[in-house]
């Protein structure tokens, strides 16, 4: 079944209790993702993008205000699973994760092949010497010499500290894995080597990836498809092909209007107005503050998607 | 108008000792910053281009003394601060700011907001009360996080790109006369980092800061800087105006970084990317001659020997034996 969904999301919340009210950082989104895609996730800062990958692999933090909808995965609705069935069963073996800024956060004074057996030994329950084992040959999948499984983080540079963590995310042999700003800190060649690097297993382990970037240029590098995020919802998911050549939301418009390039003197465009709060998001459709098409129905009522199946957009304007 | 030097830069070097094998083992050498020379002059703002793991970090951590040189001299206002000791540099850190580069491990966990961004005015016995207030109260407006959202969130209820914003805010709070910017803007996508770099400037040039701008985005840096230095493997191989390296950018290295520039296409998933292959080198061991040797596409026998740095038109500095 080579069309099957092998993840799909229904309504997935996530807010956060604070203070000063509930942040609705996902609100009902909603996507499926076919075995052996790329689903990229785009969107700008405070969008939600990291949250909603923490609510796919229920790594939430303490103050949770609302945490529901419906995950799939392979048809079983993972959301109805108990937290020890969840871990057992879900988290780093179908479904892993390399975390926002991990490449900084590997344990100093931990020799590198340790770190990576951890998650063996942690969450599969596998002997030490087994472990051990195989992070050195995951090293080699991930383009490192294994005699680099003696060093400490430091004696790495960026790049091979990022293949480390991707390392990790790869070593329990999961089925669907989720990046999240994978190259983010890094150059621009360390970059393409790994993107160049994320392709080959991709096709050698027939992954399913969701990148998360901020990157429009870096997410076609490995998407299939691609969603924009805005405010705790997607607005837009559609086609590689058709994103880049015909973004529908104005919001991805604006998106894509903004990415600089080198040369010549193309003034950027910025989007003007200010991000929406996730405590008190604006009525109707939550980009109308900014957007320059805005009609009297969008400030008052939200817009359900529209458009067909493979390219839906949830704005007024193609009503 | 006449060019004040707020910074001198000279022949500046940091190595790390490291120690191979636990008993009596031989100490190695990383030399993460090896005989760096530039000078940096009043309100000047300089971007600070490289592979990850060149020594970018390093270079800004050593100038703000937060390392010892190991081997050099750093001048500030006409100052010698290379070896001075950490009590005799109190007023050093009140005139200079870094925005650390890893901002989830960069602010203290039990501290809200208001209070990380409030701690700088009370050390330096700043304001009362409710003008700090209002103070911090201006700096989130300009970097663009309403106030009434963020002063009371921990660290930790913020995404990447707003803690950058934090860490942005808290480097200048105190209008200092030097400011690193470690990757300030790297989780930001393109929007909102162009927003945030104006912002950055705007109060750059109204404070006359003098700015290294570290970053690996090379399109970012002409909405930053004057001038660009190209950094690889402890060495600065190229340094011009900002115009002039991206018009004509001349080392090797430096060329290979425009190209692996991705545009977006969704062809590009369908092929690998064609880049210079393998890792910047161990610094602990760097070849001989040239440093970008192995994997420049140019090389003859002779970058085995050290390359100069000439200066192939007024003011643009190459080293390399065969500039482009
Ligand atoms: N634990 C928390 N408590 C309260 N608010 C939170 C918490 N974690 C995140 N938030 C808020 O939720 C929103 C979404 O955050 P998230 O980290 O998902 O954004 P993001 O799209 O990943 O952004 P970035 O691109 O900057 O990483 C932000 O406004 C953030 O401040
Ligand atoms: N405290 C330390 N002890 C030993 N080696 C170190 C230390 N700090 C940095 N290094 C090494 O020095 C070299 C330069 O590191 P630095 O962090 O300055 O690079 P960078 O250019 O900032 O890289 P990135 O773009 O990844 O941030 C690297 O090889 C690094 O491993
Ligand atoms: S030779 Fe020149 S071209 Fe080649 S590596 Fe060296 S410096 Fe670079
Ligand atoms: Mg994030
Ligand atoms: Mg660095």
């Amino acid at each position: 079944m080579p069309n099957e969904s092998i993840l799909s999301a229904e309504d997935v919340r996530l807010y956060y209790r604070t203070r000063r009210g509930t942040v609705k950082a996902v609100d009902r989104v909603s996507f499926k993702l076919k075995r052996g895609e790329t689903l990229a996730i785009v969107g700008e800062s405070g969008s939600g993008k990291s949250s909603l990958s923490r609510a796919i692999i229920r790594l939430l933090p303490r103050n949770v205000y609302a945490y529901d909808g419906k995950i799939f995965l392979n048809g079983t609705d993972i959301m109805k699973l108990s937290k020890e069935e969840f871990r057992k069963q879900v988290r780093w073996r179908k479904i892993s994760m390399v975390f926002q800024g991990a490449l900084n956060s590997l344990n100093p004074v931990i020799k590198v092949g340790d770190q990576i057996a951890e998650p063996l030994i942690l969450h599969m329950r596998m002997d030490k010497n087994e472990a051990s084992k195989k992070a050195r040959n995951s090293l080699k999948q991930v383009g490192i010499d294994e005699t680099f499984a003696d060093r400490y983080p430091f004696e790495l540079s960026g790049g091979m500290r990022q293949r480390v963590v991707i390392a990790m995310a790869l070593i329990t042999n999961p089925d669907i894995v989720i990046l999240d700003e994978p190259t983010s800190a890094l150059d621009v060649i360390t970059q393409a080597n790994i993107m160049n690097m994320l392709k080959i297993l991709k096709k050698e382990k027939s992954l399913t990836y969701i990148i998360i970037t901020h990157d429009i240029a870096l997410a076609s590098e490995l998407a299939d498809r691609v969603a924009t995020m805005y405010a705790g919802q997607i607005v837009e998911i559609a086609s590689a092909e058709e994103f880049y050549s015909n973004p529908k939301h104005p919001y991805t418009q604006k998106l894509m209007k903004s990415v600089p390039t080198l040369r010549g003197d193309k003034e950027l465009e910025s989007i003007p107005g200010s991000p929406p709060n996730l405590i008190n998001p604006p009525n109707g459709c939550r980009f109308h503050p900014r957007c320059e098409y805005a009609m009297e129905i969008c400030s008052r009522k939200e817009p359900p998607f529209f458009g067909d199946e493979d390219h839906p957009v949830k704005c007024w304007l193609y009503r | 108008m006449i060019k004040m030097i707020l910074l001198e830069v000279k022949d500046l070097k940091k190595y790390f000792p490291i120690k191979k094998g636990i008993f009596g083992g031989k100490t190695y050498y990383v030399r993460a910053v090896d005989e760096i020379s530039f000078d940096l002059d009043k309100g000047e703002a300089v971007s600070l281009v490289g592979e990850s793991g060149s020594g970018k970090t390093t270079l800004g951590k050593t100038i703000l003394r937060l390392y010892r040189p190991t081997g050099g001299k750093l001048i500030f206002d006409g100052k010698d601060i290379t070896n001075l000791a950490p009590k005799k540099l109190k007023w050093y850190r009140r005139e200079t700011g870094l925005v650390q580069q890893d901002p989830f491990g960069a602010m203290p966990p039990h501290f809200t907001i208001y209070r990380i961004l409030e701690e700088p005015l009370i050390v330096n016995k700043i304001g009362d009360k409710e003008e700090r207030r209002e103070i911090v109260h201006k700096i989130l407006e300009e970097v663009q996080l309403p106030p009434e959202e963020f002063t009371f969130k921990y660290p930790h209820m913020l995404s990447g790109g707003q803690l950058q914003r934090i860490a942005i805010a808290r480097a200048i709070i105190l209008e200092p006369k030097l400011v690193i910017a470690d990757e300030p803007v790297s989780m930001l996508d393109a929007s909102v980092r162009v927003d945030v770099l104006n912002i950055f400037r705007r109060i750059q040039e109204k404070y006359k800061m003098s700015t290294v701008y570290i970053t690996h985005d090379l399109s970012t840096t002409r909405y930053f800087s004057e001038k660009i230095f190209i950094m690889y493997a402890g060495h600065v191989v190229e340094r011009a105006s900002t115009q002039e390296i991206l018009n004509h950018p001349s080392h090797p290295y430096t060329q290979a970084l425009f190209e692996a520039i991705p545009n977006p296409d969704p062809k590009n998933r369908f092929k690998l990317r064609e880049v210079p292959p393998g890792e910047p080198p161990s610094l602990i061991n760097p070849p001989k001659g040239c440093r970008f040797r192995p994997r420049c596409p140019i090389a003859t026998e002779k970058c085995e020997r050290e390359p100069p740095e000439v200066e192939i038109s007024p003011n643009h500095f190459v080293k390399c034996w065969y500039p482009q």
